[in-house]
């Protein structure tokens, strides 16, 4: 049967399932986002406590060689790939020759402003020693609890570290609600274990968001109801929730409230602004979708960046997204370098973009935004330079202990040192060892949150701020 | 020399013998049903329980007249419970505090307790051939038997049993997935008792190659088995029987490298004898002596000292399942599977709450063999559970109304693609990474092979499909279990993707996946018919049939002649009301939640 063509003209004006959305309300507010928000401080913080607006994290996964790009100087059992032979003036953190990589580096995008990474080694900084647990006899380097301590800071960790975020913002979103305003929560594009979150902490779970296509979502879906299809739609709900017995009553209630809550989103997710793939050429903060484009690139991690750096503008505060794979059991010995090959496309990519891009709030968004990289531990060959099939593994020792990890960003004050030291021979810390949930506390310390409820026993630290 | 070095430098001179025999052991590699393990060694042979269980056709009883509708149940309560004479384990155990004390349970709608059956057994809506055909003129007990024989029933508790091993095939061996999964749907197909499927479920490979630790493992055998973590001193006691274990990879030689245990051989002196004096570390002392010392086989070892587990003997996984067997020896073990079940199914913990009904239940499960679908039965043909979620008494007695839980998302989808027709495909619990068989760089005919012959569906160039997964995973579902697994909740985004693929799916805009119009309308209906008030009632009456498995209540058909006549331009088609009324209904709060 088909008599498709009358119905959608009468209800949608023939509008394809894209054109209902970009029909849909206006999006007056979306290009500047007032909010007024005084923060408290926090319970130990630091100096650099509210000095950033946005946090971007990646986790590098399947378990990543830190040493091989990012605490470079080291035994070749440790980093077989070396390091690199030139890196940018003021650069005193090893840097592995991986990163010297620049094939992916066109003559296109070298006009666009890209660089190699090592020529901005001197913008990131790198912690050489971030330890799940520092206490511990030995390191991790079991995937599953590797990566739950990744994401929650404990094993059977109930709250994810960007539920975290959401609940030590939560002041600053009831100031936003009560004038009125609509800011974006920390988003999930990754594992959802970062979203983690029961009792109190259950109503700030980040949302997780699938691709980058918004058109999955029914931000729009307003425009295509006529009022008394809505009314119809609502007397439904209204009946079933209070035909329900008193226990029962907020369950559906919260669905009912639910509903009604994804209206006041609609301005922001039908926005053309976050339409990443529309190769337009308009300018937001300073910059089009189709320059993003050209910077970023293409592939689905690409996109996912476009639209976190998108979702930013909207005052999400943070995004959180898995990016490679890494673990190399066989044939890392070939297989690496291609996969750091995209890594340093990334960072340079995102490097130049921070920096062109113009914040609402003055400023570029390299001033007001920390990038991180992570993963659930390191990895070892075990007194080798690779295992028996040219991979690496993971277990006890300090190789897979370690994450190295890099960071970059206006609010980091030590770009281009390394906070941190191993011993060359056998990865033996000889400077700072940093838990990776003071790690976390510290990120949320910049982004202003009130982290007083979690890690008791892992303060902030005032390093990254000189 | 070391113990160690002894034993490297043994297994290395017979490391060819070694692997001629493991490669013997993996030719069989069948992708249709790659498992491998020690699940496929039980239940094998017949059934634990042949028809269906007692207690399945209790009548509500009239509340104790004398009942004093207080919390306690005196002697003339109990006495008044003991002479009803019900069967049901549940019914018996909650009638202390129910018709006892004088209460009586909120009657349900015969369509409300099948659409929560269907729901909660087969893991989606019934339709309305369903409704008509297998809940009328039958008992509860009746259909809960012909539910529970159903491979959507097993499904639904692999699926539950997948979440709970988190499995994923980057972390633990695919061969050994399918294994367990299998082993699950034996056991709740009647053929493998709780107790041997605890002590499987515990030393198998599935379990034991997720965690890190020996002490990782037994905190993680207490919480999956006894529903709590351990205290310390269970912890390092059952952890020395998990000493044995360490994580490996294997070459498989059609799926590559796989992640999976291996066996170390401690508690043995270095010429590979078992010693009482070495014993000790290898020796769970809580629950009697029970030592777990396994000798190597020169001719099974790896070069490293250790030995694959899939070399491992029938004898070998025998004794190797010794934490499952000393948990299962504690009350406390078939208490949690009583309060699993429960938990399942009320969405409540009624064991804490009605102690009485968590001993009665224990009792029942140990009457029929240990057979757990003894417990599903009860459960879903229990008065508590057969109650109205709606109206009932303003109380704080979970128990005196039914349950209300919000569909899980693989559950919403199925239901909506059985109703509307099938589009999106489906996700496979046991492979959450399926491109892993798939991409270029890895792929091989086996493994291609192996996702074809899954629950995944591929396109003609063997491409995945990844519609169903990708909304499913946004509402959290088709979990990848990297380390949570399967979440249900309400927020803006969810909402906001339901309601935009049910928009669709009623075609309220241009989109090849809107239903068919016939589907929506009533028989015999043209979708250029004229709408009138009589016919907005009948689509009306069609999709409150099709999408919420009752009929539409008398106000419902009168707001339908009052909304055919808001229908605008006119004049309206049945098509341009059905649409919309789809809309309405499938999105509503009644859809999600049963």
């Amino acid at each position: 049967m088909t008599t498709k063509k009358k119905r959608t003209s009468r209800r949608s004006g023939g509008l394809s399932r894209r054109g209902f959305i970009l029909s849909s309300s206006a999006i007056a507010g979306a290009a500047a986002f007032p909010h007024i928000w005084i923060p408290g401080r926090a319970r130990a913080s630091t100096s650099g406590f509210n000095t950033a607006k946005h946090f971007l994290y990646f986790r590098l996964s399947g378990g990543f060689r830190f040493p091989t790009c990012f605490n470079a100087n080291v035994a070749q059992e440790f980093n077989p790939f070396g390091q690199a032979s030139s890196v940018a003036e003021g650069t005193e953190w090893g840097v592995g020759s991986l990163l010297a990589d620049d094939g992916w580096l066109t003559p296109e995008l070298e006009t666009e402003g890209l660089s190699s990474v090592t020529a901005l080694t001197n913008d990131m900084a790198v912690l050489p020693c971030v330890d799940h647990e520092p206490l511990a006899g030995g390191a991790d380097g079991n995937h599953a609890t590797g990566l739950e301590r990744f994401l929650t800071g404990y094993v059977g960790g109930e709250t994810g570290l960007f539920t975290m975020i959401n609940y030590g913002l939560r002041a600053r979103y009831e100031a936003a609600s009560e004038s009125g305003d609509v800011i974006l929560p920390a988003i999930i594009m990754g594992n959802p274990g970062m979203a983690r979150g029961v009792g109190d902490y259950a109503a700030y779970r980040p949302p997780i968001l699938r691709g980058d296509d918004l058109d999955q979502f029914a931000f729009g879906v307003e425009s295509v109801l006529d009022p008394w299809m809505r009314e119809l739609a609502q007397s439904y709900d209204l009946k079933f929730r209070d035909s329900q017995n008193l226990q029962h009553y907020g369950k559906v209630d919260g669905y009912i409230q639910s509903r009604e809550a994804t209206q006041a989103y609609a301005d922001i997710f039908n926005s053309d602004i976050l339409k990443i793939r529309n190769n337009s050429t308009d300018l937001h903060d300073g910059i089009s979708n189709r320059r993003l484009e050209d910077l970023i690139g293409n592939d689905s991690t690409a996109r996912n960046i476009r639209l976190a750096l998108r979702l930013f503008h909207f005052g999400c505060p943070a995004v959180y997204m898995d990016q490679g794979g890494y673990d190399l059991h066989s044939n890392e010995e070939s297989a690496l370098p291609g996969r750091v090959r995209s890594l340093n496309r990334l960072i340079s990519a995102v490097h130049q973009t921070l920096h062109e891009m113009q914040h609402p709030d003055g400023g570029t968004y390299w001033d007001h935004t920390v990038v991180a990289f992570g993963s659930e531990f390191s990895r070892t060959a075990r007194g080798s330079q690779f295992n028996s099939a040219r991979g690496s593994d993971h277990g006890g020792d300090y190789a897979t202990r370690w994450m190295s990890m890099p960071m970059m960003g206006g609010p980091i004050k030590v770009l281009g040192q390394q906070l941190g030291e191993t011993r060359s021979s056998d990865l033996k810390a000889l400077g700072s060892v940093y838990s990776y949930r003071a790690t976390m506390k510290t990120f949320m310390d910049m982004l202003g949150c009130d982290h007083s409820e979690f890690f008791p026993a892992d303060d902030p630290f005032e390093d990254l701020f000189g | 020399m070391k113990r160690s070095q002894r034993r490297v430098m043994l297994a290395a001179s017979i490391a060819m013998v070694a692997w001629t025999v493991g490669c013997v052991e993996i030719e069989g590699f069948d992708p249709a049903d790659p498992g491998r393990g020690p699940g496929g060694m039980v239940g094998n042979g017949e059934k634990l329980n042949d028809g269906p269980f007692p207690g399945g056709n209790d009548l509500p009883p009239a509340p104790n007249p004398d009942g004093s509708l207080g919390d306690t149940c005196d002697l003339g309560c109990e006495s008044y419970c003991d002479d009803l004479g019900l069967e049901n384990p549940v019914n018996r155990g909650i009638c202390t505090k129910l018709w006892g004390l004088g209460i009586e349970p909120n009657p349900v709608d015969n369509k409300e307790a099948c659409r929560r059956l269907y729901a909660d057994m087969l893991g989606r809506f019934p339709t309305p051939v369903e409704i008509n055909t297998y809940c009328t003129g039958t008992t509860w007990g009746n259909l809960a038997w012909k539910l529970l024989n159903t491979d959507e029933f097993l499904l639904v508790q692999r699926r539950n049993w997948s979440d709970k091993l988190l499995y994923n095939n980057r972390a633990v061996s695919i061969e050994r997935i399918y294994d367990m999964d299998e082993l699950a749907s034996k056991t709740y197909g009647g053929y493998v008792a709780w107790d041997q499927f605890a002590a499987v479920t515990l030393s198998h490979p599935v379990f034991v190659r997720r965690r890190d630790t020996a002490g990782d493992r037994a905190e993680a055998a207490f919480k999956l088995f006894f529903g709590r973590p351990p205290y310390e001193a269970e912890r390092s006691d059952l952890a020395r029987l998990y000493a044995l274990w360490d994580n490996d990879y294997w070459d498989h030689p059609h799926l590559g490298t796989l992640p999976d245990s291996v066996i170390n051989f401690r508690c043995v002196d270095e010429d590979g004898v078992a010693q009482p004096a070495l014993a000790g570390e290898c020796t769970s002392v809580l629950w009697g002596y029970n030592p777990l010392v396994l000798t190597p086989d020169p001719g099974r070892l790896r070069e490293d000292g250790r030995m694959w587990s899939g070399a491992l003997t029938a004898n070998e996984w025998q004794q190797l399942q010794l934490p499952g067997k000393l948990l299962a020896s504690q009350e406390a073990f078939w208490e949690f599977a009583a309060d699993d079940a429960m938990e399942q199914y009320f969405g409540y913990d009624l064991g804490t709450l009605a102690p009485d009904v968590r001993r009665e239940l224990v009792k029942f499960l140990l009457d029929h063999n240990g057979d757990i679908r003894a417990l599903h039965y009860a459960i879903v043909t229990s008065i508590p559970y057969l109650q109205s979620s709606q109206g009932g008494p303003d109380d704080e007695l979970a128990w005196t109304d039914g349950p209300l839980k919000q569909a899980q998302p693989e559950m919403w989808l199925d239901s909506l693609e059985t109703f509307l027709g099938d589009r999106l495909g489906t996700c496979d619990h046991r492979m959450p990474h399926p491109e892993d068989y798939l991409d270029e760089d890895v792929a091989t005919p086996w493994s291609v092979s192996m996702v074809r012959q899954s629950r995944w569906t591929l396109n003609d160039s063997d491409g995945l499909v990844t519609d169903y997964r990708n909304i499913a995973q946004t509402l959290g579902g088709c979990p990848t279990n990297e380390a949570v697994g399967r979440f249900t909740t309400v927020s803006v985004l969810n909402t906001a993707l339901q309601e935009s693929y049910i928009a669709e799916r009623c075609g309220m805009f241009d989109s090849p996946d809107a239903a068919d119009i016939s589907l929506l309308l009533p028989e015999g209906t043209s979708a250029t018919k004229a709408l009138s008030p009589e016919v907005a009632q009948d689509i009306v009456t069609k999709q409150t049939r099709l999408f919420l498995g009752r009929e539409p209540s008398g106000e419902e058909l009168s707001r339908a002649a009052t909304f055919s006549d808001a229908c605008a331009p006119k004049p309206c088609t049945a098509e341009d009301f059905a649409r919309p009324v789809c809309f309405a209904i499938a999105s509503g709060a009644e859809g999600l939640f049963y």
